[in-house]
């Protein structure tokens, strides 16, 4: 284990005018804790699989050597049951008796600025791939755990720039890319020549054409003015 | 599904120590769970008669996986890691049920049959007779000095008598011995709760041709109520 190996590495948080173009507060919000956990429990109640998912982990550890993230970091917070115990600890403090009681015996915590940089920075490393729930004996889903902390934190204003800013993108532009019209219109004109102007090679049209011959002669604009390929 | 439920399949893809650890208690303590049925039923059913044995090897089994498990928590780093003091409080709260179950075996030998007499008594919030105390098992050596004195069908269909319908009022009681009569083991069985040595307890004479009979409602006087069992048969 190498202890904090990514907390140097944040992710960026989105600018306001991204955040908002989706819908989101620009920045974050006053009072945004109690927001931030009103929001997870409109969520645990939205979720009945978020609210077992957070019960239901025994800490038995079968996953924490599978995520790529972990083995490629180290870091042991991206070990799939740290991940999740990151949201765990507030679910804890918040919606449990024990966690209300008891907070350092089952290992519940405040939601202060540290636990959302810690979700920031960790929850933005998993890419819900979902291996981790094949391996685990309860098949707790880290991903939907994931999703569930990103959007209680792009609900507080806290959102990433490359999550937000490219859906902002897809609204406003029409495209992820953010190319305009006319550049996008030109990018695709240039495709088009390329793609009649370019022989392509033989082998590769023999190989996967049933009819060579044939089907040469349609790849043709001059000779077939139907596009329509049969390979 | 099944798989998953029964074999741990993912978990054992995933890591086979938390497999064969984490397998090995929870059939252990299924084992175990079935086998202490005996002490609640009666007549027992010959599937937890057949387990007895087995019962008692998934104790040790029980009490290894727990402690290989709780191990883990310490050796292995990542484990390690990721453990709360209230996963180690689970582990310790498991593993102390399975220590003291086996030392109520192994160490210090508890009266079994009056404990089953005690917690068949307290299904039915009623005394149970000594004379009625069911043997644990067949061919088991716990409740001989029972069987002596009851003749082998009448033991067996003591307690759903007892426990059903009282005899009726006013009959006289006909195999009931007088008090301090009894000795050796069923003394302790006795119970020195009961309201007064002179309530009939019901030992119906044997009849094992005729069926019991039907559950109704029992039509006795409240002159003499019993008490009501709610704690452990005091032992001398």
């Amino acid at each position: 284990l190498k202890f904090d190996a990514m907390v140097e590495s944040n992710p960026y948080v989105a600018a306001a005018a991204h955040n908002e173009s989706v819908g989101f507060p620009g920045t974050l919000v006053d009072g945004w804790e109690q927001k931030a956990v009103a929001k997870m429990g409109e969520l645990l109640g939205k979720y009945r699989s978020l609210r077992v998912y957070m019960d239901a982990c025994v800490h038995c550890g079968a996953c924490t050597d599978k995520c790529h993230y972990f083995i490629g970091t180290g870091d042991p917070k991206n070990m799939p049951v740290a991940r999740q115990d990151l949201m765990r600890s507030v679910y804890r403090r918040y919606y449990t008796l024990p966690g209300k009681l008891f907070p350092k015996l089952v290992g519940a915590r405040d939601m202060t600025k540290d636990v959302l940089d810690d979700w920031f920075r960790y929850y933005n490393q998993c890419s819900e791939c979902r291996r981790c729930s094949v391996f685990c004996p309860y098949g707790i889903d880290t991903a939907e755990v994931t999703m569930a902390a990103k959007e209680i934190m792009d609900s507080v204003g806290h959102g990433h720039k490359y999550v937000n800013e490219i859906i902002g993108k897809v609204h406003k532009i029409g495209n992820n890319l953010g190319l305009p019209g006319p550049a996008l219109e030109n990018t695709l004109e240039g495709l088009e020549e390329d793609v009649w102007k370019t022989p392509a090679p033989r082998s590769s049209i023999r190989s996967t054409c049933r009819a060579p011959k044939y089907c040469w002669s349609r790849l043709r604009p001059t000779s077939s003015p139907s596009r329509t390929s049969t390979a | 599904m099944f798989r998953e439920v029964v074999f741990f399949e993912s978990l054992f893809k995933s890591n086979l120590w938390i497999w064969a650890l984490g397998w090995l208690f929870h059939v252990g303590l299924a084992l175990v769970l079935l086998r202490h049925l005996r002490y609640f039923t009666e007549p027992v059913n010959f599937i937890i008669a057949f387990i007895q044995p087995f019962g008692m090897y998934a104790g040790f089994a029980m009490a290894a996986g727990l402690a290989g498990l709780w191990a883990r928590r310490f050796l292995v780093e990542r484990i390690r890691y990721i453990s709360t003091p209230s996963d180690h409080l689970m582990l310790a709260l498991l593993l102390g049920i399975a220590v003291t179950g086996l030392a109520m075996k192994f160490l210090m030998h508890t009266d079994v049959v009056a404990v089953k007499t005690f917690f068949l008594g307290l299904m039915v919030l009623r005394n149970q007779s000594a004379a009625c105390a069911p043997r644990p098992l067949p061919a088991s050596g716990h409740g001989r000095a029972a069987d002596d004195r009851v003749p082998r069908q009448q033991a067996a269909a003591c307690p759903r008598r007892v426990l059903l319908a009282d005899p009726q009022p006013g009959r006289q009681p006909a195999r009931n011995p007088p008090s301090g009569a009894l000795g050796g083991q069923n003394s302790r069985i006795r119970r020195t709760d009961m309201a007064d040595e002179t309530t009939p307890v019901a030992v119906a004479p044997p009849r094992p041709s005729q069926p019991p009979p039907p559950p109704s409602r029992p039509k006795r006087p409240r002159s003499s109520p019993r008490p009501i069992a709610t704690s452990r048969p005091s032992r001398p």
